[in-house]
């Protein structure tokens, strides 16, 4: 193995932990204390679940400052094991997983995005978390990112490895998550088989509340399918749709249905983030901009208070995105200056190691993302200019129709009487040149 | 000639320069007659109401469709014109391909020539229709004379337009062959080469008969060769279609293409179409007919521009039937493109009206044709014509798809897979993505317009080793470039159609550089098998 795939395999396996973090936060809102100045004080996170990169850049950022705010800095009690320290995300070189009850509790909203980009990410996640040190050697058999994902198998018993390694997350509740994978259709759950053993290790503990998450009805039933195959457990398995649409992934249309959902308590200042995934997903840039337009109106509209106090993140990319990304972060730049926001450079403060090698990135491709981008063409958002250009083309398709119709019964009616003519019951027609009946010139 | 005629004529070539102002139409009994009895299958009318009420639901159904999902709409409509496309490609490389495969047409050896009695050759009649040929008069007459027929058999009729005067001029100045006639057709709508035709059939004398265009040089045996073809044929046979090809195919690219193009129609799809026993739509010379049963089906529709090919599908509808003679007649490739296209686009215009004609009533057509005369009709007739309409739609696609990809990999906007990831129905649902049905068409198309291409340059590459051409193979290669210019004209005969559907788009003829074979000081035709 050559040293450049054995650092893709790392970096994936390296985004395979930032996905199970990201899937175990989802989208989050968390208020804190008054931010360092430049900085904005509250972080709504409503980037989608694909959205990795940023979510993680967000949860990263989320994190860190309650471990600024609330627990003092230690030392980690063992270095994350395997993987180099050049390729740990920061929070991991920190220890972060080594503080058993760290989290606080968080609220899990997984903003509406595809039961086809979960399975993609949970199998790994997990596998990769519980079982570190035999996945990094399982991923060197694979040829490719795809093939990793369609091989990986548990080994052991995952959920039993997270809770040894003291990886629990909570909800607001206090109850234990374990993450399942939600899937539609049956085929899921005989193709990947984590979140079937996820299940039956959940089964053979009854005192354990487990709670699925979901973001959609599909995904829901997905679930309930799956709590009926392995569970046999009604009452313990609860069924989180903060959505409560059965969208599937959407990166920027899904967070303006989310936005109307949040409540929001006090001034707030907002960070925006879209994400990546519109950007992995190849949305044209100018459709980008409009989004983001469309999206702060509609932050605007829910949260009167942060008026004036939102912020617009430019988007940090992965490395095989950049050149093509940077008319992302053009675009978002525009429209901040255009709506008199303030920007944050994520890229400015994006560990390397966060960054999707262009190979994942693409991976991230799910039919329901392009479906997103079709809903985006189709949208109703404030016909722009485009659209404008567009009806003035259709109108004018329209009078050329009628007008081609028009020419065509006169030079009809014309016909019929040189026909008539010509046989005898008609008057003389006019001379023939203007009948479209002339010869050409030899 | 008719003693009005020779007045007419008189009068026509006697006066000097220019006409001044234009004759107006004449009323004419023969085009009267036609369509007094032929009308339901006259190109006189572009469609009828049922057509046009047939074409109204179909509209009103796209529209609605288009209504409820553009996707949808845009998706089927390409999927089906696609399908078609490929359709009427591939069955014409399947007949291709049955006519390599052995001699279908009739072919008639020295023996059965020489066995042929003076005697009891019947009169053949010519028709030669000429209209503004002036430059090229003297030698179809030199072609006329050199014909291997008796002389007092051969009932030649030059058909004269009364407006030509220069034609006119140049035929009264010329030794006419023995038993050669000039019909003067009177100035009538409308002005077409089948119009000028009727009114030679009506004076036909032969018991047989057949239609050279004034550049022809048919081979000399040619009419024995018809004669002991139809003897040899059954009944039924109505027509001969002889092959037609060029004299000057080198004179430069559009010659040699056209040349190639000939080839492979006349030498190997008619004869292929000939085999499978499918309706032949008749070259516009050269068709060699039984004179009873081309009167009994009406002769030729005036307003039909391609009258050879509506007069094909109709013997065929008629339970006639028409073979391929192995003979040749050697023509002038068209060598300028403006006279190309003109050409071009008056033949795709006839095809499509003829397609119209013959598809009023579809039952009627599916009960004389058949199931698979009907298929095949649609294929060689409206399909050949529909692939050369489609052909820069699918070419604007193919390079739209084209852009996108560079523009992939340009780092623009799109993604590669995003043009060529479909979506997995089972695994989402009916409302696929935007990008995967383009995915589909345009993948589809492009996949479609490469087969054709690939097709189409090797039936041509095969016509040019069958007739000996091997010269014009590496040209044949080329041949997309050709396909375009004929679809350039296409659409010129489309728009045509719309406006004036029986205007014929005169070709000029003379535009040869150099003497034609048969001149004085010529060689033979520049190829031969």
């Amino acid at each position: 193995m050559t040293g450049k795939t054995r650092t893709t395999l790392r970096r994936i396996g390296a985004a395979g932990a930032w996905a199970f973090l990201l899937l175990g936060s989802g989208g989050s809102v968390c208020g804190g204390e008054s931010p360092p100045p430049g900085q904005p004080r509250a972080v709504l996170d409503i980037s989608g679940a694909p959205d990795i990169v940023f979510t993680d850049l967000v949860l990263q950022m989320h994190i860190r400052a309650f471990l600024d705010r609330e627990a003092p800095r230690r030392p980690p009690k063992e270095k994350a094991d395997l993987l180099p320290a050049t390729l740990q995300p920061s929070f991991l070189r920190e220890g972060f997983f080594e503080r058993p009850v760290a989290l606080p509790p968080v609220e899990i909203a997984l903003p509406p995005y595809s039961a086809e980009a979960c399975d993609i990410r949970f199998p790994l996640a997990p596998a990769y978390l519980s079982a570190r040190h035999r996945l990094r050697l399982e991923l060197r058999a694979f040829g490719s990112m795809t093939e990793a994902f369609l091989s990986i198998r548990p080994a052991g018993e995952p959920g039993k490895d997270l809770e040894a390694r003291g990886l629990h997350l909570y909800t607001r509740q206090g109850e234990r998550v374990m993450l399942g994978t939600v899937r539609w259709g049956e085929s899921a759950y005989r193709r990947w088989a984590v979140p079937r053993a996820a299940a039956r290790w959940a089964s053979s503990r009854p005192d354990m509340p487990v709670v699925a998450l979901s973001c959609d009805a599909a995904g829901g039933d997905g679930l309930a399918e799956m709590k009926e195959l392995f569970l046999k457990r009604d009452r313990d398995l609860r069924i989180i749709r903060p959505s409560g649409q059965s969208g599937r992934c959407a990166p920027i249309l899904g967070l303006l249905a989310a936005a109307g959902r949040l409540e929001w308590k006090g001034d707030a200042e907002v960070l925006l983030s879209p994400g990546t995934a519109d950007i992995a997903f190849g949305t044209p840039p100018a459709l980008y901009g409009m989004a983001l337009h469309a999206l702060v109106s509609r932050m605007e509209t829910v949260l009167p208070s942060a008026r004036g106090r939102m912020f617009l993140a430019l988007p940090a990319l992965p490395p095989g995105l950049s050149s093509r990304g940077e008319f992302y972060r053009l675009a978002a730049a525009r429209v901040a200056k255009e709506r008199h926001m303030r920007t944050i450079d994520l890229e400015a403060a994006v560990d390397p190691l966060v960054a999707w090698g262009a190979q994942g990135a693409e991976l991230l491709m799910v039919p329901a993302a392009r479906e997103a981008l079709a809903r985006r063409l189709a949208a109703a958002l404030n016909p722009g200019p485009r659209d404008r250009f567009a009806s003035a083309l259709l109108a004018l398709a329209g009078l050329g129709f009628f007008l081609l119709i028009f020419r065509m019964r006169r030079a009809r009616r014309r016909f019929r009487a040189l026909v008539a003519h010509t046989c005898g019951e008609g008057e003389t027609p006019p001379a023939p040149s203007s009948a479209g009946t002339s010869d050409p010139k030899p | 000639m008719g003693t009005d005629d020779k007045t007419l004529l008189d009068d026509v070539s006697e006066k000097p320069g220019p006409p001044a102002e234009p004759l107006p139409y004449r009323p004419d009994r023969t085009v009267r007659e036609y369509l007094a009895r032929n009308r339901r299958e006259s190109a006189v009318d572009l469609a009828t109401p049922g057509q046009l009420g047939r074409g109204a639901l179909l509209g009103a159904a796209a529209l609605l469709l288009l209504a409820y999902d553009y996707k949808v709409f845009w998706a089927g409509l390409l999927f089906l014109l696609s399908g078609f496309y490929l359709a009427a490609i591939l069955y014409k490389l399947v007949t291709v391909l049955r006519s390599l495969c052995g001699a279908h047409e009739i072919r008639v050896s020295p023996e059965e020539l020489s066995a042929l009695r003076e005697e009891d050759l019947p009169v053949y009649t010519v028709l030669v229709p000429l209209y503004r040929e002036s430059a090229v008069a003297g030698r179809i007459v030199a072609a006329m004379e050199r014909l291997d027929y008796p002389a007092e058999k051969l009932d030649v009729k030059f058909l004269l337009e009364e407006d030509d005067a220069s034609t006119a001029r140049a035929c009264t100045g010329l030794a006419l062959p023995e038993g050669a006639e000039i019909v003067l057709v009177p100035h009538s709508f409308p002005k077409t080469k089948p119009k000028a035709c009727m009114h030679g059939l009506a004076r036909a004398r032969g018991e047989y008969l057949v239609i050279y265009d004034a550049e022809d040089r048919p081979e000399p045996d040619q009419l024995r060769k018809a004669v002991a073809a139809f003897r040899r044929a059954e009944e039924r046979v109505a027509c001969l279609q002889v092959k037609l090809n060029y004299y000057n195919p080198d004179e430069n690219r559009l010659t040699k293409w056209f040349t190639i193009e000939y080839t492979a129609w006349f030498d190997l799809f008619l004869p292929g179409l000939h085999s499978l026993g499918a309706p032949i739509p008749l070259g516009g010379t050269s068709n060699h007919f039984r004179t009873a049963i081309l009167r009994e089906v009406g002769g030729w529709d005036p307003f039909n521009v391609t009258e050879d090919c509506d007069l094909g599908i109709r013997l065929h509808r008629r339970g006639f039937r028409t073979a391929i003679l192995d003979s040749t007649t050697w023509e002038e490739a068209n060598s300028r493109l403006g006279n190309w296209i003109r050409q071009r686009s008056r033949w795709v215009k006839g095809y499509l009206q003829t397609h119209l004609v013959h598809t009023r009533s579809i039952v009627q057509t599916l009960k004389e044709l058949g199931p698979f005369g009907a298929a095949s009709f649609l294929l060689t007739v409206g399909g050949l014509s529909l692939t050369l309409l489609l052909n820069p739609v699918f070419w604007t696609i193919l390079l739209l798809y084209g852009g996108l990809w560079a523009g992939a990999a340009l780092g623009f906007g799109v993604h590669p897979w995003q043009m060529i990831y479909t979506d997995r129905v089972s695994d989402i649902d009916l409302s696929f993505t935007l990008w995967s049905r383009l995915s589909w068409v345009f993948f589809g198309v492009s996949g479609v317009l490469f087969l054709a291409n690939g097709v189409f340059i090797l039936i041509n590459v095969l016509a040019c080793f069958r007739r000996g051409l091997g010269r014009l193979a590496p040209l044949a290669l080329l041949s997309p470039l050709y396909w375009a210019l004929i679809s350039l004209a296409a659409w010129k005969g489309l728009v045509q159609l719309l406006f004036r559907p029986s205007y014929w788009e005169k070709t000029r003829h003379g535009l040869m550089r150099g003497p034609a074979p048969g001149d004085p000081g010529a060689e033979n035709p520049a190829h031969d098998r």
